[in-house]
């Protein structure tokens, strides 16, 4: 037996042919996992993290980014002011990231992922408002680009209407909405979070079997777009740990109370869980989304 | 200028679009052989989707500095190789990506699949190597790997891809020897062949 014919003899040890491992997940987890991969955030390698969820789009031109790291993300597109966004870049020491917004803090936000992320504290960090319509978060030793002006905050109240809107508990990723029940679950949002004057509105879609859970959030005309997309599976981790936190929801308890309960629910699960304190509110708010993982965010009052 | 934020919005909005449409080309030729080389190796389902949703969000993150044409391909065996090394060392985690593929896991068709009790003395000699020689193998073997390709999948050059090749080569001869009762005098293993 030669070389060859060994190797030849050791393709027939092979466990599995492409094809056969390939089909095994069947042609729509190949469509899935391609649309899911998709909608990831990109620009850096690290592990998975929240995809770029529906949010209100923002532009970085990647010239500007370039002249402040090696790498650039390329955001989407802009309309209203920076405030008004609900995600953040975050590039520290080469790292470029963007990332949801969860604080309404983006320079506390990027300075939380970073940790996470390398294990280390970051540098001092600054936000800034990157003039083409987004937040920029940048080490302070770092000059800005011309034009770019600090910004201390984020709207809070935008940030938690689109984490209510994506929520797998009790948002439009709770079950498979038809149109009329994820309007009514959007108007009924956006009154529960204050949000006067806006209106819901509904892309039109071909395909049967539809779930309305897909959304727009867009400050500058003041409208949330609902947009029908094809149903995620209801048999998912995520979607099984939505049911176990639902109930929790009914509850009316104090922000660690309910941080300590999410936590025990997703033992055993890969998940991140953000905690804001808002004393604002008399019950601690629990919302799941989902992108490369389980995000999990729990506002609420320190003590209730 | 609202007319020049327009323009730059439809700039970014065609270079995200390419990007998909880039990726999705690639995902479509390799999403095969890397199930493939991940079904090979991890029996697990949720470990395998896990390892495949893993590499290609990597590819994903990473598309824009990662290689190009012939050099992709094992380049992504490579990134395949070093998350299913994470899984086994412990790192294990479930992922909302996987979850697409889980769901979709068909356990029966893939009970029926392979070669499950290979009793022969290849297939002993084989399980006998090291981790590291049956890898360099089965690249081989398996995803048909040139020596260039093995060294772009191994982060090596091709000097060391063919001592190593070579070695691993010996000590599979040796395996098979020690497992033969009949040692088999006609395999030679020679450098000649294409790896």
């Amino acid at each position: 037996m030669s070389a060859r014919s060994l190797i030849d003899s050791m393709r027939s040890l092979s466990p599995v042919s492409d094809v056969d491992a390939a089909a095994a997940f069947g042609a729509a987890g190949r469509e899935e996992l391609l649309e899911g991969v998709a909608r990831l955030p990109f620009g850096r390698a690290a592990r998975p993290r929240r995809a770029a969820r529906r949010r209100r789009p923002i532009v970085v031109a990647l010239a500007v980014v370039v002249a402040i790291a090696t790498t650039a993300a390329t955001w989407a597109v802009l309309r209203a002011p920076a405030r008004e966004t609900t995600s953040v870049q975050c590039l520290i020491r080469g790292s470029d990231a963007i990332i949801p917004s969860t604080s309404g803090d983006p320079a506390h936000d990027c300075a939380l992922d970073y940790k996470r992320e390398f294990g280390t504290a970051p540098p001092a960090l600054v936000a800034y408002d990157n003039a083409l319509g987004g937040v920029t978060v940048l080490p302070q030793s770092a000059t800005p680009p011309k034009g770019w002006k600090p910004i201390r905050s984020q709207d809070i109240a935008l940030i938690e209407l689109q984490d209510s809107l994506d929520d797998y508990i009790n948002g439009l990723n709770s079950g498979c909405l038809d149109d009329t029940a994820a309007t009514a679950l959007a108007q009924a949002k956006l009154s529960r979070l204050g949000f006067a004057g806006w209106k819901v509105a509904v892309r039109s879609a071909n395909g049967t079997g539809l779930c309305t859970s897909a959304n727009v959030v867009d400050p500058a005309t003041k409208t949330v777009t609902l947009i029908p997309v094809a149903p995620a599976g209801q048999a998912t981790t995520f979607a099984k740990l939505a049911d176990k936190l639902r109930p929790l929801t009914k509850s009316c308890v104090s922000l660690p109370a309910a941080a300590a309960a999410v936590r025990a629910a997703a033992e055993g699960l890969a998940y991140q869980l953000d905690t804001v304190k808002d004393n604002s509110l008399r019950c601690a708010a629990i919302y799941e989304t989902v992108g490369g993982t389980i995000f999990l965010t729990v506002r609420g009052p320190r003590r209730q | 200028m609202d007319g020049d934020a327009h323009d730059h919005d439809g700039v970014m909005q065609n270079g995200v679009t390419q990007r998909r449409e880039r990726f999705e080309a690639v995902y479509r030729e390799l999403y095969a052989p890397i199930c493939g080389y991940t079904l090979r190796r991890v029996r697990d389902p949720e470990d395998a989707a896990e390892a495949i949703a893993e590499t290609f969000a990597t590819l994903w993150r990473r598309f824009d500095r990662s290689p190009q044409g012939d050099e992709l391909r094992p380049w992504l065996f490579g990134v395949a190789r070093r998350v299913i090394a994470n899984q086994r060392r412990g790192e294990r985690r479930r992922s909302a990506l996987s979850e697409r593929l889980v769901a979709n896991f068909d356990q029966a068709a893939f009970d029926t699949l392979g070669p499950s009790d290979d009793t022969s003395a290849l297939a002993h000699a084989f399980a006998a190597l090291s981790d590291s020689d049956r890898e360099l193998l089965s690249l081989v073997a398996w995803e048909g790997l040139s020596r260039e390709e093995l060294a772009a999948a191994l982060g090596t050059n091709r000097a060391v891809v063919r001592l190593r090749l070579h070695r691993a080569r010996k000590r599979l001869q040796e395996a098979l020897e020690a497992v033969n009762a009949r040692p088999p005098a006609q395999i030679r293993l020679t450098e000649g062949d294409r790896a």
